[in-house]
C-alpha cells in the first residue's frame, strides 16, 4: 500500500498559543483513517491545513507526493473534501453548484457530473435549488462535489452530521466501497466513536492537538481481554465465585445481583464454562459485555490526561 | 481564468437583487426622460438659437472682464466656451436649446452615479458573501490560486460595471430617440489648443461615460478591498457609500483651508474637474491626479491581494 498523504511534525501556533502540536502520521491508499477527538481537540484545524485553508507554522503535509505548502495546486488536485457543514450556493440548482465547481478543475465531463449524481443518489431533485434540500441531500450534495474529480484523497469532516439512521448507513456504505473499489484513502473525523468503529480501519486519536495514538480498529476490539457477565442462581453465586477463584489465579470476579462479572481472555471461556457445569451449578446465560469504543476511547483519552 | 469569471457571473446573474438594480437603473433613466419632456412641455416656444448663444457669450464676456478671481484654468474654459459658440455662429451650426436623443445621453451619464452604487454593492459582497455562505471552503479548496480565485471577482465587478454603464447608455439612446426624436447635432464641438475642433458626438458620448466610471471604479475598488479584508459586506458597502456621498463635499471642504487635501482620493475622482478647469486645489493637473489615482488603486489592490491570499479561512 502507498503513502496517499502523509503529515510531517504539522504545528499550528495561533497567537502564541499551540493548537497543533507536531502532528505525523501516514495515510494509505484504499484505507478509511478516523479522526477521532473531543470537541476542540483540533480535527477540523487539521483538516483546514490538509486542504490548505489554514497555513501550518511547521512542518509539512504531502499529498500524493507534492506538498500542501509549496505546490499547493499539485497537492489539491488529488483532494476532494467537505469541510464542516456541506455550504453550497442556496440560490443555485444543485446541478448548477456541480457544474460551478466542474468549470474550475480541467476533464470533468458532463457524464462525470451525471455519474456522480447517480452514485449519491440525488437523481431528479439535482435540479432543484438547494435551498429547498434537506441536511441530508445537502450532505449527498457535498460528498458529489468531492467525488468530482476522481481524487486520490477524500477528506470528510464530521459527515453523518444531522442524518437520519438510514442516511447514516448508506453513507457509511459509500464511504467503504469508495476506499475499498476505488483504492482512495479517506479520512474521516467525527466524535461518534460507534460510528468510526463500523467505518474506519485505522483511527488517530487527537487530545488538546496532540496524536496520542493511532491504531487498528481490528486490533483495537480483538486483542484485550473482554468483560463477561455469566447468569446464575443468586444463592449459587459465592459458591461459583470461590471455585472460579481457584482454578484462575489472579482473576479478577464481581458478584452483582444475580450475575458473575469477571474479565479474561475468549480462550478461556469454554474451561469456565465446564467448571461450573462440573460443580452442577445452574447456568443460565453467558455474555460478552463488549466494551464499546467509547469507553476505551474514554480510557485512553483520561489516562493521557492523569499521566 | 474565463470559466472562474463565468461562475462569478452566473453567481452574480442566479440571484434576484442583481436584476433589482438594473431594473432599478433603466426606470430611472426613464423617469428622468419622462419628467424633462413634461418640462418641456410647458415651455414650447422656442427662442432663435442665434440670439441665445450671443446672449451666453456677452455673459461670459462679462464675467472675464469682471471676476478679478478667476483662475487661469477657469478662464481657458470661458474662453474656450466662446470660441465654440462664435464658431456655431459663423459655421452656422445652431445649438439646440430643447433636449434630443444626443443630449439626453449626456445628460443621463449622471445616472451613472447609480450604476456605481449598485456596481460598490456587488463589490462589497463579492468576497464577503462566500465567507457567510460558508461556501468560502469549498471555492478555496480547488486547484486554483487564491489570487487568481481573487481577481476572477475583481474582473466580474468590472464587467458588471461596464454592464451597466453600457446598459444605460443603451437605453438612454433608445429612450431620447422616442422622446425627443433622432434629430440633433451629431457632431461635438470641443475647444482645443486654442482652437474649436469637430468631434464625433458617439466618441464625445463614450469618453464622457468613461471620464464617469473613473470614481465609480475607485470606490467600487475600495468596496472590494473592504470586502475581502474584513470580510464583511455591510461594513464594505456601507462605508463605500458613505464617501461616495460625503467624500466630495468633505474634501471640498477642507481644500478650502489645507493644501494637502490634493493627495486625498476624492480630490482625485473627479476628472472633469479639468475640462471646466475648476479644480479643488489650484495647481493640480490631469496627470497628478492620474498619478494619484494609480497609487490608491495600487494601494487597495495591495490590501486586498495581500490579505486574501495569506489569510487563515476559520469561517
Amino acid at each position: 500500500m502507498s503513502i496517499a498523504i502523509q503529515l510531517e511534525n504539522v504545528t499550528k501556533t495561533i497567537k502564541g498559543r499551540t493548537i497543533i502540536d507536531s502532528l505525523s502520521f501516514s495515510i494509505y491508499e484504499g484505507e478509511v483513517f478516523g479522526f477521532l477527538g473531543p470537541n476542540g481537540a483540533g480535527k477540523t484545524t487539521t483538516i483546514r491545513m490538509m486542504v490548505g485553508l489554514m497555513k501550518m507554522s511547521q512542518g509539512d503535509i504531502i499529498i500524493s507526493g507534492h506538498s500542501v505548502r509549496t505546490h499547493f495546486e499539485e497537492a489539491i488536485q488529488q483532494v476532494g473534501a467537505i469541510v464542516e457543514n456541506p455550504e453550497l450556493y442556496k440560490f443555485l440548482s444543485g446541478y448548477e453548484n456541480l457544474k460551478q465547481y466542474a468549470r474550475m478543475q480541467k476533464g470533468i465531463s458532463k457524464q462525470r457530473i451525471n455519474e456522480v449524481v447517480e452514485l449519491v443518489g440525488l437523481g431528479e431533485r439535482i435540479h432543484d435549488k438547494v435551498k429547498t434540500y434537506s441536511l441530508g441531500m445537502r450532505q449527498r450534495l457535498g460528498i458529489a462535489q468531492s467525488l468530482l474529480h476522481r481524487p486520490k484523497v477524500l477528506i470528510l469532516d464530521e459527515p453523518t452530521n444531522g442524518l437520519d439512521p438510514a442516511g447514516i448507513k448508506e453513507i457509511r456504505q459509500y464511504i467503504r466501497d469508495l476506499a475499498e473499489k476505488e483504492g482512495m484513502a479517506v479520512i474521516v473525523s467525527s466524535h461518534l466513536l460507534s460510528e468510526m468503529e463500523m467505518m474506519c480501519d485505522r483511527i488517530g486519536i487527537l487530545q488538546k492537538g496532540k496524536l496520542i495514538g493511532v491504531q487498528s480498529v481490528r486490533d483495537w476490539m480483538e486483542n484485550e481481554l473482554e468483560t463477561y457477565s455469566i447468569e446464575l442462581e443468586k444463592e449459587e453465586l459465592e459458591a461459583a465465585a470461590g471455585f472460579m477463584r481457584e482454578a484462575f489465579t489472579g482473576i479478577n470476579v464481581k458478584q452483582k445481583v444475580k450475575y458473575l462479572i469477571f474479565e479474561a481472555e475468549r480462550t478461556h471461556i469454554p474451561a469456565i464454562i465446564r467448571l461450573l457445569a462440573e460443580k452442577e451449578l445452574a447456568v443460565y446465560e453467558v455474555k460478552k459485555e463488549s466494551k464499546s469504543l467509547e469507553e476505551r476511547f474514554l480510557e485512553i483519552t483520561q489516562e493521557q490526561e492523569v499521566g | 481564468m474565463i470559466a472562474l469569471i463565468q461562475n462569478e457571473w452566473i453567481k452574480l446573474f442566479k440571484r434576484p437583487g442583481t436584476y433589482v438594480m438594473t431594473a432599478l437603473l433603466l426606470l430611472l433613466i426613464a423617469a428622468v426622460a419622462g419628467f424633462t419632456k413634461y418640462e418641456e412641455s410647458k415651455q414650447p416656444d422656442q427662442m432663435d438659437w442665434k440670439q441665445v448663444v450671443q446672449g451666453e457669450n456677452a455673459a461670459y464676456e462679462a464675467q472675464l472682464r469682471e471676476d478679478p478671481q478667476l483662475t487661469k484654468n477657469q478662464k481657458e474654459y470661458l474662453e474656450g466656451q466662446i470660441a465654440v459658440n462664435e464658431y456655431r455662429l459663423s459655421e452656422n451650426i445652431p445649438s439646440q436649446q430643447s433636449m434630443h436623443m444626443w443630449s439626453f445621453v449626456e445628460t443621463s451619464s449622471d445616472i451613472l452615479q447609480f450604476a456605481g452604487l449598485f456596481m460598490i454593492i456587488v463589490a462589497g459582497g463579492i468576497v464577503a458573501s462566500e465567507y457567510t455562505w460558508g461556501t468560502i471552503k469549498l471555492l478555496l479548496i480547488r486547484p486554483i490560486s487564491r489570487s487568481k480565485v481573487l481577481f476572477s471577482k475583481y474582473a466580474a465587478i468590472l464587467l458588471f460595471g461596464l454592464f451597466l454603464a453600457g446598459l444605460g447608455f443603451l437605453f438612454s439612446v433608445i429612450v431620447g430617440a422616442a422622446l425627443f426624436g433622432l434629430s440633433g447635432e451629431s457632431v461635438h464641438l470641443a475647444y482645443k489648443g486654442g482652437e474649436v475642433v469637430e468631434q464625433n458626438m458617439l466618441l464625445y458620448l463614450i469618453k464622457l461615460y468613461a471620464i464617469n466610471l473613473v470614481d465609480v471604479l475607485m470606490l467600487a475598488t475600495m468596496a472590494f478591498m473592504i470586502s475581502a479584508v474584513f470580510r464583511s459586506s455591510s461594513l464594505a458597502i456601507g462605508i463605500s457609500l458613505f464617501l461616495l456621498f460625503t467624500g466630495p463635499n468633505v474634501t471640498y471642504l477642507l481644500s478650502m483651508r489645507y493644501d494637502w487635501v490634493k493627495y486625498s482620493l476624492f480630490a482625485n475622482t473627479d476628472l472633469t474637474q479639468f475640462q471646466t478647469g475648476n479644480v479643488i486645489v489650484e495647481g493640480m493637473t490631469m496627470n497628478f491626479s492620474l498619478l494619484m489615482l494609480a497609487l490608491y488603486f495600487l494601494l487597495f489592490q495591495l490590501l486586498a491581494f495581500g490579505v486574501f491570499t495569506k489569510r487563515d479561512v476559520a469561517a
